[in-house]
């Protein structure tokens, strides 16, 4: 069951239109070819390889996969990731942590 | 590339982090807004990454609560490099002179090429740049390339046109010289008469005309003098207006030029004895081909039949050369006889003998011509009346003080006849 704050919330966006990822803090991805991802809002790196990078959101976890990854640039609301990207998955995202 | 360029001006570290907890390590980066670039994991326990020099001091709390240990692997920026030259005073105060020498040497000239100048114009050419300041040392930015082709070309009479160019340390001038058109030497000449004729129309252009159109010259006769003599009253409008005697009479030896026409007269003479045939020639037929190796001949063929009215005549041709093979082919011309009128024969003989007694420009304008005849011989002469330029230079030798001297002679004998005569005075 959802808590009334959130149901509001959902609700006055809707109605005025707000853009989700700012008034929620939901993570927001940026994926230029299989090259570069750009990931904002983020909450910290779970784990860090050249082949796997985790990275935790606000609503799970976002793994991405790929071969020679190198952080570019980490600061505190963006991350930027640069490699052969061949996948990128959503781990342990509850469906009542969904906002789709 | 803005973002490394400020990285550079303001100088990063490579650090090498060791430890268990690196994930920790820089999730601790980010939330206290430590910016790491390029993390690259080389192992388990190990990455690295790039950072600014004042973030480094902001690492050593954060080391102790993840348990890792960083290690300053190369520094990068251009205050080390400024740090790392402030040792080696020389060597920067070296390479600043050296890029001031190479600035200062950069605007100058130090080539200048010439293109297009004929060897005897290049000492003046380069003589003429010099003065404009073009030399070799010369400031560039001191210098008008369009002031200094515009003054060569105004100095130098030889040249037509020139350019200048400046492409670094060299000067390119690129000169286009004159193309006089070829005079002839003319020395002094008269115009005399090539035969006897009748002077139609004279125009002197330069010299003394000594005949009237209509008069009569007979050949090496002087039309035009080239010798031009000036009396007191001729050479001075002034003194024959003011009566101003004239102290130094002039002879002037010049080249005497004019447009000369003339009517002349010329016979011409032709006689015919008995029937007269021409031979017309009809078609060319190949006779025979003959084939030889060197001087000995192979073989040889026969093509046509030779005819009576046949003309022969022998082409050769050299097919294989390298062999020497010689193939000759013997041509005949088939020719007919046809009857002319012996009048018109003798009139044509006439008429050849006046046209190889005419010059290129003169026409023949009319004809009147007497046919007599004697038994079989017929005789025919022609009159023509032709018109054309009957003057020719004559070359002569300019004698010095002849034509004063002989002004002087006049002149004495003029005293002489009239003792009292005064010189001319202006009037009043």
């Amino acid at each position: 069951m959802k808590a009334p704050g959130k149901k509001v919330g959902k609700a006055l966006v809707e109605l005025l239109e707000l853009p989700r990822d700012i008034v929620f803090d939901l993570p927001r991805i940026m994926l230029s070819g299989n090259n570069q991802l750009i990931m904002e809002n983020h909450k910290g790196i779970i784990e860090y390889g050249p082949d796997k990078i985790r990275i935790n959101t606000r609503l799970g976890e976002v793994v991405v996969h790929g071969s020679g990854l190198v952080i570019v640039t980490i600061l505190p609301e963006e991350i930027t990731i640069c490699g052969r990207i061949s996948a990128v998955s959503f781990g342990d995202w509850g469906v009542g942590k969904s906002w789709s | 590339m803005v973002l490394k360029l400020w990285s550079y001006l303001l100088g990063y570290v490579i650090i090498m982090v060791t430890g268990p907890g690196l994930e920790k390590f820089l999730n601790l980066t980010s939330q206290r807004r430590i910016p790491l670039w390029n993390i690259k994991r080389l192992r388990e326990d190990v990455l690295i990454a790039s950072l600014r020099v004042g973030g480094f001091r902001h690492l050593r709390p954060l080391l102790g609560k993840c348990g890792c240990r960083v290690k300053i692997k190369r520094k990068v920026g251009l205050p080390f490099f400024c740090a790392h030259l402030r040792r080696r005073w020389a060597l920067c105060a070296g390479a600043l002179l050296c890029l001031v020498a190479a600035c200062l040497l950069a605007g100058q000239i130090w080539f200048i090429q010439l293109v297009g100048c004929p060897g005897h114009l290049e000492k003046t050419v380069r003589r003429q740049l010099a003065a404009a300041g073009l030399v070799i040392g010369a400031r560039r930015s001191q210098l008008d390339p369009n002031q200094i082709a515009e003054r060569i070309v105004a100095r130098t009479e030889a040249l037509a046109w020139a350019g200048v160019e400046f492409h670094g340390t060299l000067a390119k001038v690129r000169v286009v010289p004159k193309t006089m058109p070829k005079v002839p030497k003319r020395g002094p000449c008269h115009l005399t008469a090539t035969r006897d004729a009748e002077i139609i129309h004279l125009i002197v252009y330069s010299g003394q005309g000594q005949v009237a159109p209509g008069e009569m010259v007979k050949k090496g006769q002087i039309i035009v003098s080239g010798q031009v003599s000036y009396g007191p009253d001729e050479a001075n409008p002034l003194v024959r207006d003011t009566g101003r005697e004239l102290v130094e009479p002039k002879v002037e030896n010049t080249h005497a030029s004019a447009f000369v026409e003339g009517r002349f007269w010329l016979e011409g003479y032709g006689e015919v004895q008995g029937q007269q045939i021409e031979k017309i020639q009809l078609q060319r037929k190949i006779l025979a081909r003959e084939y030889y190796l060197g001087c000995v001949r192979l073989w040889q063929r026969s093509v046509a039949k030779r005819e009576l009215t046949m003309r022969v005549e022998g082409i050769e041709r050299v097919l294989y050369k390298p062999l020497g093979i010689r193939v000759v082919t013997r041509w005949g011309i088939v020719e007919q006889e046809k009857k002319l009128d012996p009048e018109k024969v003798a009139y044509q003989l006439a008429q050849e003998q006046i046209r190889q007694q005419l010059g290129p420009k003169e026409k023949i304008q009319y004809l009147k011509h007497i046919v007599l005849r004697e038994g079989e011989l017929v005789r025919v002469k022609i009159l023509a009346e032709c018109k054309g330029p009957v003057a020719v230079e004559k070359p002569f030798q300019p004698k010095a003080e002849e034509g004063e001297e002989k002004f002087e002679q006049e002149r004495g004998s003029e005293d002489r006849a009239d003792p009292g005569a005064q010189p001319l005075r202006p009037p009043g």
